[in-house]
């Protein structure tokens, strides 16, 4: 994926949220996106996404223009994490298999336990047949996070787009979660956007967005240093 | 009223009949008022009908002029009042029945605040959004249509079934056997068959709504996993089962309304049959013949909406259950008759033993906890997630009650406080901040309704979101979006502090308030909130190391226990890491905090 002086502007904001932004993602490449709140990292998400069209410049999925391409069958290779997702009234089961209605009994236990959820539902009577309110009321902001992060690595996907994955995660658990979450999407393009250092230690590459541009870049990470 | 105390129950129709017509909702000078108007407006109908046809009828024979004069005056009268009493009658009823719709609102939303947000975790929005807009206007029929015609009916109908009893009996009786078809039975039997449609319309409205807030709130992650056709189509099938129903009532009212229909023109061909003989006899003369049919489509007029209107009545008197429903559910956290004034100044917050259970058959999400948090002091509770730190807040905010043990504030117990005096002492910033749609300066002066421009701008200063707000090209007026959709995490998370600093509380709770910043721009709006707020007592919920650095003190809960006071060892050497601090300790505590490790500078 290539994105070439992309700019972005938010309906009645003067300030570009993205600005010149040049940016290659390789089909098996760990990317962090880091950078101050407002930078406009979350814009990035919803621009691969398709729910904006940018205001200037262009992404490229192998070489063709997003724009180009169908919209629908472009989500289908993209899984994405909202910063904050909404959960669903009905069974935990229901809410994980959104990302992927057809998965099996495998990819469910893949999935829970890359995100970190594995550990939640074991505190639960009812397991991933317990009913969550509308917006999974009962659950702390963390576990409705590993929630939605389950939902978002058990659907098989060509780019997974994570904002903030681990906001929510004391650091104990986060380092946990960080790593399993490299290590269940390896070979996978993964953009992840993030604050949090557990994270970055396992990115093949950093980058840091202010002010809608790109500022500093590092990587790829020391030999050594991920897979451990 | 009820004494259900299932969140569920609505109360009986009856019940919910007499409470929706009761004093307190219906003035009764204006009911009165609105009678007399409407009855007036329809006896003028009546007369006008009569009058008129005698007149056509007189004036075929060609007589003097003159003895026209008295009925033509008559007709003038009856015109000019049907039209001037059926104006004031009409404004008089929707002064009225808007005036108990803006009530029924209030009631609604009065019967909300208290239950928020433990007793409406298992209502969805979109039910609630039901009740305080469609389940109120639905009413409108009740008070429009279906009670002030039944009500005058009775007048009307005494009089002109007397009128045309005075000219014919015969007639008369006829009248009066199709105004009791007309306006009781058909009504009762129209109310009858709109009770399983009404009662499921109201349901599947409910139903409909529900799911439709909830796609649009889930939207975006729909969209992205390629779910958002499915999500149509289930709204699409909700829709055509709501269409279904609506057809089903509307062929009933179809039906209804056509036996109406047949009772009016029967009732009037059944007059005129009784009058012919009559005029035949001599008993009647001739010219008065035409008015008899007349009177009673004239009289037939006043009761013919009944039956539509009734047909609505088993759904006005649901709508009506499930708002007033809204009153029968136990608020789980009740104020007491009586309650304590709240201390003033900074209090002392003591927790001692508390547990709280969020279900009654349910893990406790706090066990025997105790807090002491002194006056000033910043003390950080950490633990992994899900360990109970929020649940803390809800206990100290009244948001949900304790299942033992005690919180007091400054020795006054909270339970003894209302939940409004409790939060206007202890203020809260949590993970889930909303902000309303409308724009920044709204969303801030939902905290302190005068608040002049420089307070607003002095707490964006100490949020550190002054810049970025005078860099709206709109500022203060910057519109946000629903839930603040055109802000990022943090600028979102920047706003609600400020409005919790202009707020002014004296203990304030910060759960997890840089979750969303970066470290470093974290850690020094951290440090800018904790000096903003320096004097007042603050307990910092965080999982975040560094953060609870700058706290006093630092209590660790893991599975809602209490497991560690801990020392702060990175920059206090000084502090004394005692688990609790006895009362008497207190100039010892002063003199720690001025030079413990709070970052804050002292501003006293």
């Amino acid at each position: 994926m290539r994105i070439e002086s992309l700019r972005f502007t938010w309906p009645g904001r003067e300030e570009p949220a993205l600005d010149n932004l040049d940016l290659d993602v390789w089909p098996d490449e760990h990317l962090a996106l880091v950078g101050a709140s407002g930078s406009g990292k979350s814009t990035l998400g919803a621009l691969l996404l398709g729910f904006v069209q940018p205001s200037a410049g262009r992404i490229q999925v192998d070489g063709t223009d997003l724009g180009r391409i169908d919209l629908a069958s472009w989500r289908q290779r993209v899984s994405w994490l909202p910063q904050k997702p909404t959960l669903f009234r009905g069974s935990i089961r229901d809410n994980i298999l959104l990302g992927f209605p057809q998965a099996t009994g495998q990819e469910m236990d893949a999935a829970l336990h890359a995100s970190g959820a594995e550990e939640l539902l074991g505190g639960l009577p009812g397991g991933l047949s317990t009913l969550l309110d509308e917006g999974g009321w009962a659950l702390s902001a963390g576990q409705r996070q590993r929630l939605a992060l389950a939902r978002a690595l058990i659907r098989p996907a060509d780019l997974y787009v994570l904002d903030e994955p681990t906001a929510h995660l004391d650091p104990e658990l986060e380092q946990q979660v960080a790593s399993r979450i490299w290590s269940h999407l390896t070979g996978r393009a993964v953009l992840v956007t993030t604050h949090r250092v557990a994270l970055l230690d396992g990115a093949d590459r950093v980058m840091e967005i202010s002010q809608g541009r790109l500022a500093a870049q590092r990587g790829p990470a020391t030999p050594g240093s991920w897979p451990p | 009223m009820t004494t259900s105390a299932n969140a569920g129950h609505l109360p009986s129709r009856r019940l919910v009949l007499s409470r929706l017509l009761s004093r307190d909702m219906v003035s009764r000078r204006k009911a009165a008022r609105a009678f007399l108007l409407a009855l007036a407006a329809s006896m003028s109908a009546i007369g006008l009908a009569a009058t008129s046809a005698w007149l056509l009828d007189r004036a075929a024979q060609h007589p003097a002029v003159l003895t026209l004069t008295a009925a033509i005056g008559a007709v003038q009268l009856f015109a000019l009042g049907r039209a001037g009493a059926g104006y004031a009658q009409r404004l008089e009823t929707h002064d009225l029945a808007f005036g108990v719709l803006g009530r029924l609102r209030v009631m609604c939303l009065s019967a909300l605040a208290p239950l928020a947000p433990a007793a409406l975790a298992s209502h969805t929005s979109g039910d609630l959004l039901e009740r305080a807009t469609d389940d109120v206007d639905t009413l409108q029929n009740l008070y429009l249509r279906a009670i002030p015609p039944f009500v005058v009916a009775g007048g009307t109908s005494l009089l002109s079934v007397a009128l045309a009893g005075f000219l014919v009996p015969q007639s008369g009786a006829v009248l009066a056997g199709g105004l009791l078809c007309a306006g009781v039975i058909i009504p009762l039997l129209a109310q009858r068959l709109g009770r399983d449609p009404g009662h499921a319309m109201v349901q599947g409205r409910a139903s409909l709504q529900a799911a439709t807030v909830e796609s649009i709130q889930g939207a975006p992650e729909l969209v992205a996993y390629g779910q958002a056709d499915r999500a149509i189509e289930r709204l699409v099938e909700l829709h055509l089962a709501l269409a279904g129903q609506a057809r089903r009532a509307a062929h009933r009212r179809g039906l209804i309304e056509g036996l109406s229909s047949t009772i009016v023109g029967a009732t009037a061909l059944g007059m005129l049959a009784m009058a012919v003989p009559a005029v035949r006899a001599g008993l009647l003369p001739g010219v008065d013949l035409a008015v008899l049919p007349v009177l009673g489509l004239a009289a037939m007029d006043a009761v013919s909406g009944l039956p539509g209107a009734f047909s609505h009545l088993h759904e006005d008197i649901e709508a009506g259950a499930r708002l007033l429903g809204l009153e029968s559910i136990p608020p789980p956290v009740t104020d007491p008759e009586q309650p304590a004034p709240a201390p003033a100044g900074v209090p002392r917050l003591m927790a001692q033993g508390v547990t709280l259970r969020y279900a009654q058959d349910g893990p406790n999400a706090i066990e025997n906890l105790d807090i002491d948090l002194l006056p000033g002091e910043i003390l950080a509770i950490v633990g992994p997630s899900g360990s109970g730190k929020t649940t803390v807040a809800n206990a100290l905010l009244r948001f949900w009650p304790i299942t033992s043990g005690s919180i007091s504030l400054d020795g006054t117990d909270l339970e003894s406080m209302t939940g409004d005096d409790a939060r206007s002492i202890v203020g809260a910033l949590d993970q889930r901040t909303h902000l309303f749609s409308t724009s920044i300066g709204d969303n801030l002066r939902i905290a302190k309704p005068d608040a002049s421009e420089d307070e607003m701008w002095a707490a964006l200063s100490l949020a550190h979101a002054d810049k970025w707000v005078a860099s709206l090209p709109d500022s203060l007026r910057t519109q946000v979006g629903e839930g603040g959709a055109s802000v990022s995490g943090g600028e979102r998370q920047r706003l609600a502090l400020a409005r919790l600093l202009l707020a002014g509380r004296t203990v304030v709770i910060l759960d997890e308030p840089t979750a969303g910043l970066d470290p470093s721009e974290a850690m020094e709006m951290l440090r800018d909130v904790l000096e903003a707020l320096s004097g007042r007592s603050v307990l910092l919920i965080t999982h975040r190391r560094e953060e609870a650095a700058l706290a006093d003190r630092v209590i660790g809960l893991s599975h809602g226990r209490l497991t560690a006071v801990q020392v702060q060892d990175t920059t206090s050497p000084s502090f004394p890491g005692v688990p609790t601090r006895a009362p008497a300790a207190f100039d010892q505590v002063e003199d720690d905090l001025e030079c413990g490790s709070r970052t804050r500078q002292s501003s006293t």
